[in-house]
């Protein structure tokens, strides 16, 4: 039982104001769950329309699958604290004209995508910071390898 | 109250000076290592490492300022270092290649962890460079380059 005083000197809780809303971290790792669903989403639309890339582009795609795994693992939102909801894929794109279209743009999303994970590093803890710059470094590599692909080989 | 800012500030700095020194030591390891793999190497392959040596040898040069800077002297490179295997072909020179900069890219990755902002982007951008390097000796992209299996 703590004292009266040492109560006060943590401070009431306000039960009037609203529940906090998500920290900066937690805020931050929602930034790159949904960075990460809306490039999977952008290979599976590929794949929908171009079914003859899947084996060149499968390991990229699994490699996304592992960053969203990750991602969402260390998502623990605690229970008083509000938040809305993930925002859903936006509609999808009509795919593009050829398949070396949709590599191109494939490429150019992984670029975008590296890119704004690294705009996310100054507001994560350390470990989450590392798990941001590997997963750019992963995208990076695939856009290198993207850019060296010839669909027409495959 | 101003010693006890001044000890966190030291504390800070040193930890920025050893995970400096750390990278410095992974990139005097490539350009070690990168001699011994041209040596082996022809043609594209040989221009590639060539080209990687220089990028390894003036991020060295960088690196050391960067650590003189903070006041500290920057770690010597060794004399020789041991390969992980015998590099008398041109397969286990591409096979070194990749991974030196594995190596190069787990070391930029422990300035990700710093507070620093400015040696966290440094080090964000540096490591993908040298992913990119590592990818394309292996000919394969990896989902978590410079992570060990135990931070996942």
């Amino acid at each position: 039982m703590l004292p009266v005083a040492a109560i006060a000197a943590c401070g009431a809780p306000d039960l009037l104001a609203p529940p906090p809303g998500p920290s900066p971290s937690v805020r931050t790792l929602r930034a790159s769950i949904t960075a990460e669903q809306s490039l999977v989403d952008a290979y599976q639309r590929i794949l929908a329309a171009y079914p003859a890339l899947a084996a060149m582009l499968h390991p990229f795609l699994s490699q996304h699958d592992e960053h969203l795994a990750q991602l969402k693992g260390r998502l623990v939102i605690p229970p008083h604290v509000k938040v809305t909801p993930l925002p859903s894929p936006s509609a999808p794109a009509s795919p593009p004209a050829s398949a070396r279209a949709a590599i191109t743009m494939l490429g150019d999303a992984e670029r975008a995508a590296a890119a704004a994970q690294l705009g996310r590093l100054a507001a994560a803890t350390p470990s989450l910071a590392q798990l941001l710059a590997s997963i750019a470094a992963s995208e990076a590599t695939h856009a290198m390898a993207l850019s060296a692909l010839n669909p027409a080989a495959g | 109250m101003a010693r006890r800012a001044r000890g966190r500030e030291n504390a800070v700095g040193s930890a920025a000076i050893t995970a400096l020194q750390s990278v410095l030591a992974a990139e005097n390891a490539a350009v070690y290592g990168y001699g011994l793999a041209g040596a082996q190497l022809s043609g594209g392959q040989f221009s590639a490492a060539q080209q990687d040596w220089t990028v390894h040898r003036m991020a060295c040069a960088a690196l050391s300022a960067m650590i003189t800077e903070r006041g500290a002297a920057p770690g010597a490179a060794a004399v020789a270092y041991r390969p992980p295997f015998p590099v008398t072909s041109a397969g286990a020179a591409v096979s070194l290649a990749a991974m030196l900069e594995d190596g190069v890219v787990r070391a930029y990755l422990g300035l990700v962890a710093l507070d620093d902002q400015a040696l966290r982007a440094f080090g964000a951008v540096r490591m993908q460079a040298a992913a990119i390097r590592a990818a394309s000796w292996r000919g394969s992209t990896t989902a978590f380059p410079g992570l060990p299996a135990s931070a996942l």
